[in-house]
């Protein structure tokens, strides 16, 4: 039956305060950057951006543990939001800090206002996808946040860099979501429904006791992986993302390697796991060979690359096949129920989280210290670091960090967060988690050497040039304080994220709908 | 064979002719002709489904105004311009055909090796009718059930419509926009380009621009901000003319400026 006018519930706006947040803050930059002269915008709109992501992190405690859906099941509040919320928002303030001065005063003047706007909306996109309770949200959230990186890839269009790496960016990326949304059509054709757990249910009685595999919903699989790897730049879907990540303005980078990553991991896990749970023997495989290929190639190319900002961008295609890792081992063990026997988190879906969240900070930290650079006339490459500890010895020293993180040094959070991956892996129990646990290890020692490079190149080599002084107060602020996450986190508090993580199973439960359905 | 099925075929062969030639066709143009051909075919499938509302949209969005916007575009852009579509590349060529001829194959073996019956929907002819025809139906997910998409899917529309500016606007131009608070007026002698005016003639205030800060990197080619100049100064010629004295000071200013 169709919705039923009479008697309908109103939507439950208490529970998506965070993400409201974010919109009301959109739209008082959208405002503040037409009203106010130029001259202020520097000044308040940051200090608006900033209070704004604030405030919305502030906020998620008020979704946290209730586990609802509103406007008919399509928004949902469980831990799986929660948490991919948090990450994503924190992401959004790292962002606002790094790029604050730089759009402000390198590039000729990126007008600010609009950047922050966009900025915004991207972010509130991907907080769409990870509260998504629907297919039809997760795409147009997804085209929400993908839509807004692309203008923000183009952001600095003096550069022809710039403008050719947002146009590879933006022709594969809405050909990726053709396919995405095929895909998304061929569920919907096989179930009758778009709502993710409706299409659980009826996966799970389609493929109840059957050995024979349904060639429709394999085909809706695979359309919807390679739409979805293109999202999170997995090989071979990878073909944009040095360009992008290389052309774009470097705060702009750090942004787009995480938050459109986040939210394209958001949509696999609510896809894969929440709506095609049922068919879970098929996608494991192709995931874990994704993933391989994945990290294989990310480390191999990035050995190459004399480009620190390219190098970067390779070695989060890396990171990118570590997380999947943590999706390939995903067992539910004892099939897939949907009436609310799911109660342990999953090893490896929860271990995925917890990496996304230390990706989140070290990887924003080290563009960070790129962009801290171009602050003071230096370039990318590899020259331009030379002798960096000598002339700017915190400035090194927090890079050493970030990519001692990277590697997965202890006792960094990107060792904790690796050492997960590789237990939830091992802990599968299965060859193919084995090999990708051991596929980790190798692949690790392989980015030690282009990490440790620039390490070695900042420590060793003599300084080339006197550096320019300039003052980037924000800027020091937001590195000090992703330093200091970086070396802290993973000792400290990490039981406490991992348990925060370990709520995101919770999504699998029947969540409680508010009002009948509203 | 009943005649709606008969229909049907042909229907769904010209669509994809059509779709085809889009392809295949050399000029733009009759690739956009092409378009539009399949766009009439899918309409009248979406009638033939029921679904007059969808087709009605179909014609009036797609073919009224996103075909004819493309139209525009392509007769505004020099055909030598365009870049070589089919000759070079081979290697990209044959692997992009292969490819494509994968995904033939695999969504073919789907139709045809389905076991799995798709499950009804809930818009149902009878549940249609029951509201009082497929446009109230629509109407009505629309607007209860998918309420927050269609929301969020305005919210795509305004990060277009903020980006368009950002990526279109003239730099120098935005620069000035920006700076004298919303004021947006391209009539003023001062909003397009105060440089070319005499001294004199400078302003209430003696306020000069802010002159697009060089930084790092060189700026635009010369000649392509000259031109963009120009292009405003004329614009402005036709606008501003508010009485012929103010006119005529400001022009003989700007060619005095030139020379």
């Amino acid at each position: 039956m169709l919705v039923e006018l009479s008697n309908l519930p109103g939507p439950d706006w208490g529970l998506m305060l965070p993400q409201l947040a974010v919109f009301g803050l959109a739209l008082v930059l959208l405002f503040g950057d037409a009203f106010m002269a130029r001259a202020q915008h520097f000044r308040v709109l940051t200090g608006v951006s900033l209070v704004g992501y604030g405030l919305a992190t502030a906020l998620l405690w008020t979704q946290d543990g209730r586990n609802e859906a509103t406007f008919f099941g399509l928004f949902r509040a469980d831990g799986l939001t929660v948490f991919l919320s948090l990450v994503i928002l924190v992401a959004a303030l790292l962002t606002v800090m790094v790029s604050a001065s730089y759009v402000d005063r390198l590039e000729g003047r990126m007008p600010i206002g609009e950047f922050y706007v966009l900025l915004a909306f991207s972010v509130l996109g991907a907080l769409m996808v990870a509260a998504a309770g629907d297919l039809v949200m997760i795409f147009v959230g997804i085209e929400l946040s993908s839509l807004a990186t692309y203008i923000l890839t183009a952001f600095a269009k003096r550069r022809l860099g710039a403008v050719e790496g947002a146009l590879k960016y933006f022709l594969l990326g809405i050909f990726a979501s053709a396919i995405l949304v095929y895909g998304m059509a061929w569920i919907y054709g096989a179930t009758g429904t778009t709502d993710l757990d409706g299409i659980a249910r009826a996966l799970q009685t389609a493929t109840a006791g059957d050995e024979f595999l349904e060639p429709s919903l394999l085909l809706a699989l695979l359309l919807t992986i390679v739409g979805l790897g293109f999202k999170m730049a997995a090989v071979p879907f990878h073909f944009w993302t040095p360009d992008a990540y290389d052309g774009a303005a470097t705060p702009v980078t750090a942004f787009m390697s995480v938050v459109p990553k986040a939210a394209a991991f958001a949509a696999t896990i609510r896809l894969l796991v929440q709506a095609l749970g049922p068919m879970r023997d098929d996608w494991l495989n192709l995931i874990a060979v994704l993933a391989f290929v994945t990290m294989a190639f990310g480390n191999v190319v990035a050995v190459a690359q004399r480009n620190v900002k390219r190098m970067l961008a390779y070695s989060s295609i890396a990171h990118t096949g570590y997380m999947m890792v943590g999706l390939a081992v995903y067992r539910q063990q004892g099939g897939f129920d949907v009436g609310g026997g799911a109660t342990g988190g999953d090893q490896g879906v929860t271990s995925l989280l917890y990496y996304i969240l230390a990706y989140t900070v070290m990887n924003i930290g080290a563009f960070a210290v790129v962009a801290w650079l171009q602050h003071r006339g230096r370039g990318l490459t590899l020259d331009d670091f030379a002798g960096l500890a000598s002339t700017q010895p915190l400035a090194a020293a927090a890079m050493t960090v970030f990519l001692l993180s990277l590697m997965g040094i202890p006792p960094t959070i990107g060792f904790r967060a690796k050492y997960e991956v590789i237990l939830a892996a091992i802990n599968a129990d299965t060859a193919a988690g084995l090999a990708l646990a051991i596929s980790i290890v190798v692949l690790s020692a392989v980015s030690a050497f282009y990490y440790l490079r620039v390490v070695a190149v900042m420590y060793f080599d003599e300084p080339a040039r006197t550096p320019r002084t300039e003052s980037t107060p924000l800027l020091n602020v937001g590195i000090g304080a992703m330093a200091v996450a970086t070396l802290l986190l993973g000792v400290f508090f990490s039981g406490q994220l991992i348990d925060l993580a370990d709520r995101w199973s919770r999504a699998l439960t029947v969540v409680a709908q508010a009002g009948g359905g509203g | 064979m009943p005649w709606d099925v008969l229909v049907f075929y042909l229907l769904a062969a010209v669509c994809v002719l059509a779709a085809g030639g889009v392809v295949v066709a050399t000029n733009p143009v009759h690739s956009a002709i092409f378009l539009v051909l399949c766009f009439f075919n899918v309409a009248a499938v979406f009638v033939m489904l029921g679904a007059e509302f969808l087709a009605a949209v179909q014609i009036i969005v797609y073919t009224g105004a996103i075909l004819v916007l493309v139209l525009f575009v392509l007769m505004l852009v020099d055909p030598d311009d365009l870049p070589e579509f089919h000759a070079a590349r081979p290697v990209q060529r044959a692997v992009g055909v292969l490819l494509g001829a994968i995904l033939l194959l695999e969504v073919g073996a789907a139709i045809l090796n389905r076991t799995v019956v798709g499950q009804q929907g809930n818009a149902t002819p009878a549940n249609v009718a029951a509201v009082g025809g497929n446009v109230q139906a629509l109407g009505r997910n629309l607007y209860t059930q998918y309420l927050l998409p269609f929301e969020i899917v305005s919210l795509v529309l305004l990060v277009g419509v903020v980006g368009a500016i950002v990526l279109a606007l003239p730099e120098r131009l935005g620069e000035r926009v920006g700076q004298r608070r919303a004021t947006i007026s391209l009539g003023h002698p001062r909003g397009t380009d105060v440089a070319a005016l005499p001294p004199g003639l400078d302003g209430p205030d003696g306020e000069t621009p802010v002159r697009v800060a060089s930084g790092d990197r060189p700026v635009a080619t010369g000649s392509g901000r000259r031109e963009a100049t120009s292009e405003l100064e004329a614009t402005r010629e036709l606008i501003m003319v508010r009485d012929a004295d103010e006119r005529t000071v400001v022009g003989g200013g700007r060619d005095s400026g030139r020379s």
